[in-house]
This record gives C-alpha cells, structure tokens and sequence, in this order.
C-alpha cells in the first residue's frame, strides 16, 4: 500500500522541501508495516500523521525556529492593523456599496440575535430554581391528552404511594380583595400546599418558609409576598414579617418575604403576575373530599435519579390500584406529566420555533446577499489586484486583504445589529402576546450575537470570498492589459447561484407570512355565534361576610343592572356567571330526566352559564326555538334551563328538548324544564367548535363571581370608567377587574397568531427587498459583461426586442429556478406552521400563487433599469473603445 | 552557558542516542514504543531541525529506497554538545527527585 498521492501532495505543500521528502518517506514505511496487519488502520494511521505533521510544522515555522526569519508579535499586529486600516479605506471608497452591505447583514444579525435571545429565554435555559430539572406538572389527562386537573383527595393517596416523587404540591389560583377608600383591588396570588418553596428549593430572604401546621382549614391564614409586592405594597417595611394585611375583612400575617432573586416564572405561567402566596387550607373531609372532583394543578418534584417515564409508570400503577379501590370516580385513562419546563414552553414553542427558522432564513440571505456583492466587487478589482501583485504582494496578502475587508464589514454590522436586537427584544417584550415567558428577563444575549456575527463572517468568506479565490491567482497580464473591468464569467455564475437561493428564501418567507395572514384572516371571519362589536365586559366577584348570603348578592345584582341600563348610550345589560372568550370555563355533568347513566362520571359534560335575562341579547345569541328567559324566571318560580344547538343536536339525538327535564351537578339538584334552544357560540377560542352548552337564569343559580356585559352605542371603552366608579359607589368591596371590550378579547384570542403573521411578513419584506437588491446586482453585471456583445447585436441589427430578451433571458431563468425551489421548500416548511394554521392547507394555492407572484413582480422591477441600459447601448462607441 | 532542554527535545535525545540506524521513522516508533504516547513524524523532525540548529544532533542523507516510494532517508546523530546537554538534564532530573516518594507527596 502506497500513501495516497493527496496525502504526499499536502505534506509538499505543507513543508519544505527536505522535510517533506523525510517524513513522505518515513511515513510510506509506516504504512506498509501498518497495512500488512489492516488497511483501514493504516490509513487512518496515515492521516493522523500527515494532519499532526503539517500542523507541527506549521507551529514551528510561527515560532520562527526553523528557515524564516521569527515575525514578532509587533509585526504580526502591525500587518493586521495594516489591512484592517487598508480594509477601511477601500470601504470608504465605495460608500453605497459599504451601507448597503452594512445594513443588510445587521437586519440579519440583529434579527436572529433578538429572535434567538428569545427563543432561547423561552425554550432552552433551565428552569431558574435549584430543582428546576426536577421539576414536573402532573394531572389526569384532558380529552385531547394535555394535562389537567386532579382533585385534593386524590392528592393525597398519590402523595402517600407515588415514591417516585419526593414532593408533590397543588397550586391554585387565589385573588383575595384589597379593600381601600377608593375601591376595591383583586390582588393576584396564589394557594398551594405547604411544601411550594420547599420544592421549588427556594428559601424566603426574611422570615419563614410555611409549615405543614400552617396548611390547614384552621390555620390557612398567613402569608408570603414577594420582593416586588414587598417593596411596592409594602414599602419594604423592615417590621414585614409579623404583620397583617386584611382582605375582605379577613385578616391574614406575613410570615415571609422571598428574594428578590426568586423568578416568579411558574406562578406566571399557570397564573400570571403574582405577588402572595398563602397555604392551600384544604383538609380530607372538607367540601374538597370528593373524589370526582378536579379542579386542582398538581406539580411535582422528582426524586433524584428517578425519570419522568419511571415516574408516570408508577402513576399509571397507583391510578389503577386507585380505580379498583373507587370505580365509579377514576374513569379516565392513568395520569399525564410532562416537564415544567417543557410545559411552560408549551404555548410558544412552534411559534417560535418558526420564527428562529425564518431570522435564520433572513441572515442566509442577507449574507449570501452581501457575499454577492464582494463577489462582484472582487472580480471588479481584478486590476487592482493584479497590479499589487505586480507591485509585490503576496498571493495570501491579497487573500488575507480581501478576508479582512469581510471582517471589517461584518464587525460594523455587528455593532448596528446589537443595536437592532436591542431594540427588537424590547419591541418583542412590548407588544408580543403575554405568553412569550420571560422574554423581559435580560437583554441580547451576547454569546448569540457574536454567534451570528461569526456566522456571518464565515458566510462572507465562504459564499463571497471563496469563489473568487477559487477562480485561480489572478492572470497578471490578462488583468493589466484589459481595458476594462469587466467580471468573470466565474464570479458571475456564484452571484447566480446565490441569487437563485435567495429568491427560493424569499418565496418560502412570503409564503409563510402568507398562510399566516389567511389564518387570521379565516378565524377573525368565522361567526362566534355572538356579535363582540359594541359589547364592554367587566368581572365582579362578591367574596367575604357581607355576600355569604345569595339574597345579598341578587339584590345587588338586580340594583346594579337597572343602575347600568339607566346610563345614557347602554342598549342592553346583562350579568353572566362567565362568557366566550373570557378565558374561563365550567363544565357540569348533565343529567336528562329518565335516562340511566352507570354514574356521575358518566353524565356527558356541558359547559355552564348563568345569566340575566337580557344576557343574549346583548350578545346577540339567536334564539332557535322556543324561548328565552325573562324577568318570571325567579328565585321561587318554575325550574327553567336554556340548552344550545349542539347540545340539542347531540344529546337529544334530534329528539326536541323543550319540555324535557334536565338536572346538572350532582344528585342533590332539582330538575328544571328546558324552554329554549339557543344558538352555539365558541366559548375557548375562535377555531373550536362549539360544546353543548347550557343557560341557567342567575336568580335561580346565584354567582358570586360575574362578568357584566353591556352593549352600547358609541365606543364601548368609553365606559370602562363609568362603570367602575358606579360599581364602586355603591359598594366599595366589589372589586371590578379584567374590564375589555369583546372586541379586545376577540384580538387577544388571536393575538399569537398575529404576532406570527406580522414577523414573519416583516421577515418576508425584509428578503424581498434583498433579493430585489441582489437580483438587479446580477442582471446590471449580467448586462455590464456583455456591453459589447450587445453593442455588436445592434450593429448587426437586433430588434430592441431582442436586446431585452438578451438582457432579461438569464434573470428570468434565475427567478424561475428560484421560484421552483422555493415552492418545493414552501410545501415542506409548511407543515411546520401546521397546528398554527386555522382552514388553511399549507399548500394553499391562492397563497403559493400569490408569493409567487410577488417575486415575479419584484423581479421585474428588478430588470427595468439593466434592460433599459441595454437599450441605450451605443454601438458606435462600445465598438470604438476596444 | 548551554542552554536547557525541553521535555520533548530530551526524550528525541535519548532516542537518538539509543536507537540504531536513528532516523525519523526509528526514532518516532521508539518514542512511542517507551512512552507510550503517539507523535506525529512532523513533530519529531521540527525538534530534530531545532536541536541541529543548536548543534546538539546531527544529520545526512542516505539513498532512496523503493520501500520509502523512491525517497531518501534522513539520519541523525547525536553530537558531544548534545550528549553533555543530555547528561545535564538527566542529572538535574534525578538530582530533584532524589529521596521523592511521589504517592506521599503534597499536592
């Protein structure tokens, strides 16, 4: 076995001469020794040795012990200085070329670093507590497999079998009422059980942490704040710990203050910003005893050494030991889990995904955009080159010239692009929905930035620089002797290249925001079953001693509607127990007069409200058969029930309803008579079909927790104020919260679905207006090489049809190709939108078609001015100048 | 005065003096024979060109041969400065070690 002749070539152009005859000797008698026991062996042997060789050698020849004069560290920085000043000046000389690059590959650099900060804020870093890793939320699953709620009792078995587990601690939402002169405001917190912090592995900075006694019904009323609530609220009194605080004349102790260190991520994700934290105070034979209920999250802390997968195991096994022991309450399929930190990236997770492919998207092309630009402005420099060289540059000065002008470029974009992401990030933290998490915890990363500067440095060199190296050493004479700087065929068939890439990119962008924008478009056109525009929506709860009684609460109730419909401009008024889109949901097991069900789990489920009489129409829901509710429907009349289409579609299987007797929530409920069918309205969200749904009159079904809903004439935020000082004028504990116009909870609903479409359009243009920029480059030196080509057509006379054939011909080929891969790639990047979409096919045509037909546009803007200078080519002076 | 030697430049030394027929392929393969450590011929012939330049070792050419592909063979000696320049090192070593017992050592 001889060594491969690549092998002896790189050691030759590696080392010197005698060297390499040694060691290319040397190494031909290992490798035959070598072979003789296995070939691959020997070869990798081989190349470990030529690699190791000429990297020795090169050491050696750095630090000046052999042949060449030692170039000292001084000399070293000076030559980099030097090209780093010589690198300034050619920049300077060209101006447009210089911004234009420079802007370019800052958008890239700026955008993917603002995206990739926030991607990785949202995705990647680890849950900010000591046992982030460890962390897991844990439920019974939902109908579609997601986790859900478990109930108390539940807990507690789990708590005492599921050994794989070392903590497990509920969570739940808690907002207590402030009372103060001006008002009453819900304050955001949170129960859970005692061991939350413990958990969490977090300890309160002063005070204590709570302790099992204080979890308890008796005992519940202490709590912790945070940081932030401390010195906002609290104007971080030193004496904190010890005092008390009242809510809805309930008097409750701080026992701790948290760090301010402590991140409240996870109280965040499940229930927004939150600032007090006070013990669960459940107890196993209190109202939470059932068994069936589920109306708790549960999180969990996995035992050192123990895997998600093991842990679900064991839950899967104590659920089934769980339904043996109670068969009528564990019906459904064994428990869910999935990491914390997965589930809080849960929501934003695709969205951003696809956002981080399309930042990237944009910084390919903004550097394959540039690159085209140093590729033709290398080959324009072919003289200039070629006379340095004349003049005695080395060939790896040159080189090393033109990677430093790169670099320079590159380091200016790097400055502008931080500057981008900065602003960016904050853009994003602005006006993204709720739900990016922590994208307001920290500026641009900067290990992302310098990652895509470097990136884009390497791009530079590989896409522009290289293409024009590979082209060979400049030909001195040719270069000197040309009488004028026309490019090579080479660096113009690169920018080709390029181009075709770019205008693919673009194409897949535009397509994407494309889809997108028909996503709005279809779910912002579907009918919601009630009319949002004109309505304001205000949430009430009636907590505390002065509401336990339910005649209070309707009293008020009743005096508040006549109140509100008194105001000048409200149309109708009405109280709902919850409504569509509000973010909230009640579902009761429904039971229908004469049918058996095995049990309670059994009954189907149906989505509940309780409502004023004047509750449809203010929302407009269509009334379908029989009728509505009125103001007869009281406390002591006729049990009355409205159902809607669905349910009457599916539950009564055709059969008419009215006049049928229905009971929801438990055995213990009376049945009521259904009068009415009411159309369905999407309660969760605009692209989810209707539940069977169920209206209850609230004089019969009294709530301590209402949305009001007022239609007015005129501009319904105007009333937000209005509303809130006669609420508060007639009782100051009421608190009035989460005020919005449906209109407003219309947007929220879609609101990351236009966060989506207007990046990724934002994106889209971005790579348009490059690929326009790169594309006129290409067809101006497409024209420019073949300026006397052209100008001999005209003499020989050529229509100027022909001229413009000759001139566009290429760039069409280009844009078509292009335009061809891009439509390939759109079918392919669209299935990643795919759960994002809402009635639209990836493959949409109208939007592939349409995408399409911008780049054409765009490209045929691209070629009017180059064909217009083909146009104007005169033969006569072309020809004389040769 | 003569200057010190480098760890790796010792270990070449001691291959040349020791090795018959001392060329770059001998002395790499008794490099890694006795330490154990894989080298690169590159490496060894830069420490060989240096510790010539020094006039520690010396070389020439022999003749091509058809089982080096047609090349020459370079083989080195070692000089009397490159001896004593040996001896001192080795004597230094093992004048520090003296009376060591590493397992007991501080660390």
């Amino acid at each position: 076995m001889m060594p491969p002749r690549l092998a002896l070539w790189l050691l030759e152009r590696g080392l010197d001469r005698d060297a390499a005859e040694a060691i290319a000797g040397d190494l031909t008698e290992g490798v035959r020794q070598r072979a003789a026991v296995s070939r691959a062996r020997a070869g990798v042997w081989l190349w470990r040795q030529v690699v190791a060789s000429l990297v020795a050698a090169r050491i050696a020849r750095r630090r000046g012990a052999v042949g060449e004069p030692r170039q000292s560290v001084g000399q070293f920085l000076s030559g980099t200085s030097q090209d780093a000043r010589f690198a300034l000046r050619a920049l300077r000389r060209s101006p447009a070329f210089s911004v234009a690059a420079v802007a370019t590959l800052s958008i890239g650099i700026g955008a993917s670093a603002a995206i990739g900060t926030a991607a990785d804020r949202a995705l990647l870093r680890p849950l900010p507590y000591p046992t982030g890793d460890r962390l897991v939320y844990l439920g019974h699953p939902n109908d579609d497999g997601t986790v859900g709620n478990v109930g108390f009792v539940t807990v507690l078995d789990w708590r005492a079998r599921m050994t794989a587990f070392d903590e497990l601690s509920i969570i739940r939402s808690w907002t207590p009422t402030l009372v103060a002169e001006d008002g009453a405001t819900p304050i955001n917190g949170m129960k859970v059980s005692w061991n939350f912090f413990r958990m969490l592995g977090v300890q309160p900075a002063m005070g204590r942490d709570f302790a099992a006694s204080d979890d308890d019904p008796d005992h519940w009323r202490v709590v912790i704040i945070s940081d932030t609530t401390w010195r906002n609220q609290f104007h971080a009194r030193a004496d904190i710990v010890g005092a008390t605080i009242d809510f809805n004349s309930r008097r409750f102790q701080v026992v701790g203050v948290l760090p301010p260190s402590f991140d409240p991520l996870v109280a965040e994700h499940f229930f927004g910003d939150v600032g007090i934290w006070a013990p669960l105070g459940y107890s196993a034979d209190g109202d939470s005893s059932c068994r069936s209920c589920r109306h708790l999250n549960l999180l969990g802390r996995l035992r050192e050494g123990v895997t998600l997968r093991q842990a679900l195991t064991q839950a899967a096994t104590v659920h089934a030991d769980l339904r043996r022991q109670y068969p009528q309450d564990y019906r459904e399929p064994p428990p869910v889990g999935l990491m914390l930190a997965d589930e809080i990236a849960r929501p934003m997770r695709r969205p951003l995904q696809v956002l981080l492919g399309a930042v990237l998207f944009v910084l390919l092309v903004a550097s394959t955009n540039v690159a085209g630009l140093l590729i033709a402005r290398a080959a324009g420099r072919g003289r200039e080159f070629a006379l340095r060289a004349a003049l005695g540059a080395g060939w790896a000065r040159l080189v090393r010239q033109l990677v430093t002008e790169a670099l320079v470029l590159a380091s200016a974009a790097a400055v502008l692009g931080t500057l981008l992401a900065r602003w960016g990030l904050a853009a994003l933290a602005e006006y993204a929905p709720a739900s990016i998490p922590r994208i307001d915890r920290a500026p641009a990363d900067p290990a992302l930035l310098l990652l895509a500067v470097v990136t884009t440095g390497i791009a530079l060199v590989a896409f522009g620089l290289l293409p024009a190296l590979l082209s060979g050493r400049p030909n001195l004479e040719g270069a000197l002797r040309a009488t004028r700087q026309s490019a090579s065929p080479q660096s113009l068939r690169s920018r080709e290249w390029l181009m075709t890439v770019q205008v693919a990119v673009a194409l897949l962008l535009v397509a994407g925001a494309g889809l997108m924008h028909r996503t709005v478009d279809r779910l912002l056109s579907v009918d919601p079953g009630f009319r949002a525009h004109g309505v304001i929506s205000a949430g009430l709860s009636f907590a505390g001693p002065r509401w336990t009684e339910d005649s209070a609460v309707r009293a008020f109730q009743d005096a508040l509607v006549q109140r509100v419909r008194a105001m000048p401009g409200v149309e109708h008024m009405a109280m709902a127990s919850q409504i569509p889109l509000g973010g909230n949901y009640d579902r009761r097991g429904l039971h229908i007069e004469g049918r058996t069900y095995l049990s309670e789990a059994d009954e189907p489920e149906v989505e509940h409200y309780s409502v004023t009489p004047d509750y449809f129409a203010t929302m407009q829901i269509a009334l379908k058969q029989g009728r509505l509710f009125t103001d007869a429907d009281v406390t002591d009349g006729d049990l009355v029930v409205l159902v809607n289409d669905t349910a009457a579609r599916t539950l009564w299987a055709g059969a008419n309803p009215i006049g049928t007797r229905v009971r929801i929530g438990g055995r213990e409920a009376r049945f009521r008579t259904v009068v009415g069918v009411v159309g369905d309205v999407r309660h969760y969200a605009l692209g989810q079909p209707a539940a069977p749904q169920l209206y209850l009159p609230m004089r019969q079904d009294t709530a301590s927790y209402v949305v009001l809903v007022a239609r007015v004439s005129g501009d319904p935020s105007a009333y937000a104020r209005p509303i809130r000082q006669l609420v508060t004028s007639m009782a100051r504990d009421v608190p009035v919260f989460d005020v919005a116009t449906l209109d407003q909870r219309l947007d929220r609903s879609v609101a990351s679905r236009t966060f989506l479409m207007f990046l990724l359009g934002l994106f889209a243009l971005a790579t348009l207006v490059m690929a326009a920029v790169g594309l006129y480059g290409v067809v101006s030196q497409g024209v420019s090489a073949r300026h006397r080509e052209v100008g001999i057509r005209i003499a020989l006379g050529a229509t100027r049809r022909d001229i413009a054939w000759l001139a566009a011909r290429r760039g069409i080929w280009l844009v078509a190709a292009g335009v061809t891969a891009g439509l390939g790639a759109s079918s392919l990047a669209g299935r990643l939108l795919g759960g994002q979409l809402y009635e639209t096919a990836p493959t949409d045509p109208v939007v592939l078609g349409g995408a399409a037909g911008a780049l054409l546009l765009v490209a045929i803007a691209a070629h009017v001015a180059p064909i217009r200078r083909a146009l104007g080519v005169d033969p006569a002076v072309t020809l004389k100048s040769e | 005065m003569a200057e010190w030697l480098g760890e790796f430049e010792q270990i070449v030394l001691f291959a040349v003096a020791q090795v018959e027929d001392a060329y770059g392929a001998t002395i790499r393969e008794a490099i890694e024979a006795r330490t154990g450590r894989q080298v690169s011929a590159g490496a060894v012939y830069t420490t060989l060109d240096r510790l010539e330049a020094r006039g520690l070792v010396a070389s020439w050419w022999g003749d091509p041969t058809p089982e080096r592909g047609g090349k020459r063979k370079r083989h080195f000696r070692l000089r009397a400065a490159g001896r004593d320049a040996l001896a001192r090192s080795w004597q230094a070593l093992r004048a520090m070690a003296r009376g060591l017992d590493l397992k007991a050592a501080k660390s």
